[in-house]
């Protein structure tokens, strides 16, 4: 049976450096819940402080109702993959299945083992090297059996700690897709750690962004990226440029200003969070080139491009002084050369401003921590 | 919240083995410290200390055992590494053939070679006769030569099995780095190939060195005038004059200091040269050709022929009529005859009983000790390694004196039981069977165990199930190795022995000793047959490239 998730006032240290602070976070029943963040920001930590694995030097850990912080890890019903698969290299794919099926308290006959790890090496795709020794599967094989491993005893949470990061790049985007659907199947709360945000904007119901052992943002992946709760998360989810700028009130009206004097209304900020120094974050795809036309926008000079087939990139330096990247649809005529000048417009509704001292976002409608405090 | 300190099944484990050390080594070395300084008439006393350092007789020693193994061991790098390069980089005839050999000359009974050489090149030995004819005289076996070359032949094969190992860690873009920046033939021998390998150099050294210094066997038998420091500790323990147990205690303690400091310089000289190297793409072995090829296999095959030579003809001479010490012509089995009179029977179980329940106790221990140092690092844990690592620097001789002291009295008297003999070989060999144990328990990722735990195993489960299958290759190699050097150990044993303990090593040492020579070439065949069984278990459970000492 499936369970949701409780965190209280986690507080993990090793010896005196403190890893994670104070996290507070709560992952519905069925959810699949991503913990996203650069190496060392403490995501598998917490995983591992959920899994039992890790000590909680504070707080409470719940599954649903259930305290959990001092019970053994073959005793909090997880099911875990581990980024390295830790398929037992001496057992055959079949008794991997099996194996946790045997160790339940209370004793599973034969038949309804063999029946159950049928059941889940068919869901994933393994049934026909059942008998195969592990060390003769390819790492998709190795990860799908360690995947069956872990819900074969039906677990009330799923853990997965990065399991695609040892894969190439085209078996990750389809494992990825397989393990979205079959934990969809199953139905099962999984927290998920990645550090690669493509992977967890395509996988997850929500995403909780992590540096230094902080929640900066959970939310769904579409406000995650739309509207970033702060600059890291703007900076670590997919690219963006960081420009300095104004915003003053022009009658009742915010206009934001750039640092060359180009100025444009914004209508989505947070009248409570006004502040005159702001920090513009503009994604590449949130630039337009104007080419011909004179006299609207910001004046940038092209200095390099990079063509992608789907788009082209362009590395530009604005008459502000600042550097940018813009992304522009390929076009069937040739690609703007080095030095150009061009006119930028920038897409008004997309663009996200924050508090330049403190670096949180000061629009409307950013989805903090919606099942947060 | 507190923190919660649960006495699980490890923790009473720990606290078991460091009880077994306790027990059986720090007690032992405890009264060999006392022994030495201590006597029942003067109190505290140092006279044992004087003694040794006041006659040229005693403190010579040193300076011999010293001077033997520093020579052995540049001999031994000067015939390693030269054909472990051949080996490793060339596709020689017999590639394999070549390596096990290397591997029975250096599991073979130390003083089994030497006995050979006696026979070979004795006073009345078959090539000093020959010599004789050709009226070349003086070349004998005896003495510091003698020793030096016995040695050496047994030895630089762990040379060549280190430094095999150390070549095929050599990524091949490393090699073609340096030949694309002009780096070719000795410089790049030098400078490339042996810099590179230094780690590993420094290591081996170290093994043969201290195998050298702790050599018995050797020594006793062709040494003759040339004492060596385990002679002198085993002639005064067992000495014609009366028995100074004082002073065989005070050489003891010298001896152990002598190599804890040999330790310590290796420990230093090794942690310059910190790095590791895993090869991605080993090189590719070339074909020898011409005049150098033919040299290289001359060479190896030489060294080796040489090494096994004494091997071979102790079996010959095992077949040859006797009449007690002297040799009548013609082929009988006359010798295997007299070695059932003299305890060959006995010898051969008790053997085969303490090599296997060693075996047992020492794999059981260094699991464990792989298990908690790895795993749960703690300050027993830290603490059981270190012990467990001393009688590295312990020779053979100083463990079984040690034990003597302790257990020949009340209330522990297992001295002149084959218990004693068992304790004294699993101290020996723990060291490196827990080693072993240790680096293949590293490579084993904790998330397997993590993954049956959260599986619903037990901890003991998870241990039994999961993590023991996966060390069995390295526990088996691991085990077989300690079964031929408990086979083929002497230096402790020759003190703890009696008629009923007898072992085979010791029937040869008797036999040899008390002049039947066809006797103890029998028993040296018996021993040589199962050292070759062993070694063709262990071939079974290891590739040949995966070998280790």
């Amino acid at each position: 049976m499936s369970r949701a998730i409780t965190i209280k006032n986690a507080l993990k240290k090793y010896g005196d450096t403190v890893v994670i602070p104070d996290l507070n976070v709560q992952i519905k029943n069925g959810e699949f819940f991503t913990l996203l963040g650069p190496s060392g920001c403490g995501k598998t930590t917490l995983l591992r402080m959920i899994a039992g694995f890790n000590s909680i030097e504070f707080g409470e850990f719940y599954f649903d109702d259930l305290f959990i912080n001092d019970l053994d890890p073959g005793k909090r019903n997880i099911g875990m993959v581990f980024q390295n698969y830790a398929i037992f290299p001496n057992m055959n794919v079949r008794k991997n299945v099996a194996f946790g099926l045997k160790n339940r308290p209370t004793k599973i006959s034969p038949e309804e083992i063999k029946i159950q790890t049928d059941k889940f090496l068919k869901l994933v795709h393994v049934y026909e090297y059942a008998d195969r020794q592990p060390d003769s599967l390819s790492g998709g094989q190795q990860q799908r059996v360690a995947l069956a491993r872990a819900l074969v005893i039906q677990p009330d949470v799923l853990l997965m700690d990065e399991p695609l990061s040892n894969l190439d790049a085209k078996l990750r985007v389809e494992m990825r897709t397989a393990i979205r659907s079959i934990q969809r199947d199953v139905g099962i709360t999984t927290v998920y750690v990645t550090h690669d945000q493509e992977e967890a904007m395509s996988i997850s119901d929500r995403i909780a962004v992590m540096s230094e052992g902080v929640i900066h943002q959970c939310s769904k992946p579409k406000n995650v990226y739309m509207r970033p709760a702060d600059i890291f998360v703007a900076t670590f989810i997919g690219k963006t440029n960081i420009l300095d700028g104004k915003l003053k009130l022009n009658g009742t009206v915010p206009e934001l200003e750039f640092k060359n004097g180009f100025k444009i209304s914004v209508k989505s900020v947070d009248p409570n969070l006004m502040v005159e120094d702001v920090k513009i974050s503009t994604r590449p795809e949130e630039f337009t080139v104007v080419k011909t036309e004179k006299g609207h926008g910001i004046k940038a000079t092209i200095k390099d491009s990079i063509f992608l087939g789907l788009q082209t990139h362009y590395f530009v330096e604005l008459d502000t002084g600042e550097s940018a990247e813009i992304v522009e649809v390929s076009d069937i005529e040739k690609i703007i050369p080095s030095n150009t000048e061009v006119w930028l417009d920038v897409d008004i509704k997309k663009i996200n401003l924050f508090n330049a001292k403190t670096g949180k976002s000061i629009m409307k409608n950013v989805d903090w921590m919606p099942n947060g405090e | 919240m507190k923190k919660r300190k649960k006495l699980d099944f490890w923790n009473y484990s720990s606290w078991i083995i460091l009880a077994l050390f306790g027990l059986f080594l720090i007690l032992p070395l405890g009264g060999l410290l006392k022994e030495a300084i201590y006597t029942k008439d003067t109190g505290f006393t140092i006279a044992s200390f004087q003694k040794f350092f006041s006659r040229s007789y005693y403190y010579n020693t040193i300076g011999h055992s010293l001077k033997i193994a520093i020579v052995v061991t540049i001999v031994s790098l000067g015939l390693g590494i030269p054909f472990a390069y051949f080996y490793s980089f060339y596709n020689l005839k017999g590639r394999k053939f070549l390596f096990v050999m290397c591997l029975l000359c250096t599991m073979s009974a130390p003083f089994i070679g030497a006995y050979a050489w006696i026979l070979l090149m004795g006073n009345n030995g078959l090539v000093t006769n020959f010599l004789k004819l050709l009226n070349i005289k003086n070349i004998t076996i005896y003495g510091f030569g003698g020793i030096v070359m016995v040695q050496s032949l047994k030895l630089f094969p762990l040379i060549v099995i280190y430094m095999n190992g150390a070549f095929r860690d050599i990524d091949s873009s490393l090699i073609e780095a340096a030949s694309s920046m002009g780096c070719k033939g000795p410089k790049f021998f030098f400078k490339v190939l042996l810099s590179l390998t230094m780690p590993t150099i420094l290591a081996g050294s170290l093994l043969v060195f201290m195998r050298s210094f702790a050599d018995f066997g050797t020594p006793l038998l062709i040494g003759r005038g040339y004492s060596t420091f385990p002679v002198l500790i085993f002639n005064e323990y067992l000495g014609e004059n009366g028995v100074d147990y004082h002073f065989a205690a005070a050489i003891a303690l010298i001896a152990v200091a002598i190599t804890g400091i040999i330790f310590l310089i290796q420990k230093i000289a090794t942690s310059k040269f910190k790095f590791t190297m895993s090869a991605l793409h080993p090189f590719d072995i070339k074909e020898p050709k011409g005049i150098s090829g033919m040299l290289m296999h001359i060479f190896c095959y030489g060294v080796v022929s040489i090494s096994m030579l004494p091997q071979i003809y102790v079996i010959y001479m095992s077949f040859r009529k006797y009449n007690s010490s002297i040799l009548l012509p013609g082929y009988s089995l006359i010798n295997y005859v007299k070695a059932f009179e003299k305890n060959l029977i006995r010898a051969t179980s008790n053997t085969l009983i303490i090599s296997f329940v060693t075996v047992a106790i020492i794999i059981v221990i260094s699991v464990f000790i792989a298990y908690l140092v790895v795993r749960r690092s703690n300050v027993i844990s830290q603490t059981i390694d270190t012990i467990s690592m001393l009688p590295y620097i312990m020779p053979g001789a100083v463990i079984g004196i040690a034990l003597v002291l302790v257990y020949s009295k009340q209330p522990f008297c297992i001295a002149g039981t084959l218990v004693i003999m068992i304790v004294a070989l699993t101290i020996r060999r723990l060291p490196f069977t827990s080693r072993a144990t240790t680096a293949t328990m590293m490579k084993i990722s904790p998330s397997i165990e993590e993954a049956a735990l959260s599986l619903g195993s037990s901890k003991l489960k998870a241990f039994v199930q999961i993590t023991v299958p996966m060390m069995k290759s390295g526990i088996i190699s691991g085990a077989i190795l300690s079964w031929v050097s408990i086979i083929t150990e002497m230096s402790s044993g020759v003190i703890l022995y009696n008629n009923r303990t007898i072992t085979l090593t010791i029937g040869t040492y008797v036999a040899i000793n008390n002049g039947i020579y066809g006797v103890a070439a029998a028993f040296a065949t018996i021993t040589t047959l199962m050292t070759i069984i062993c070694l063709v278990v262990y071939l079974k459970f290891t590739k040949i490239e995966d070998v280790t000492m």
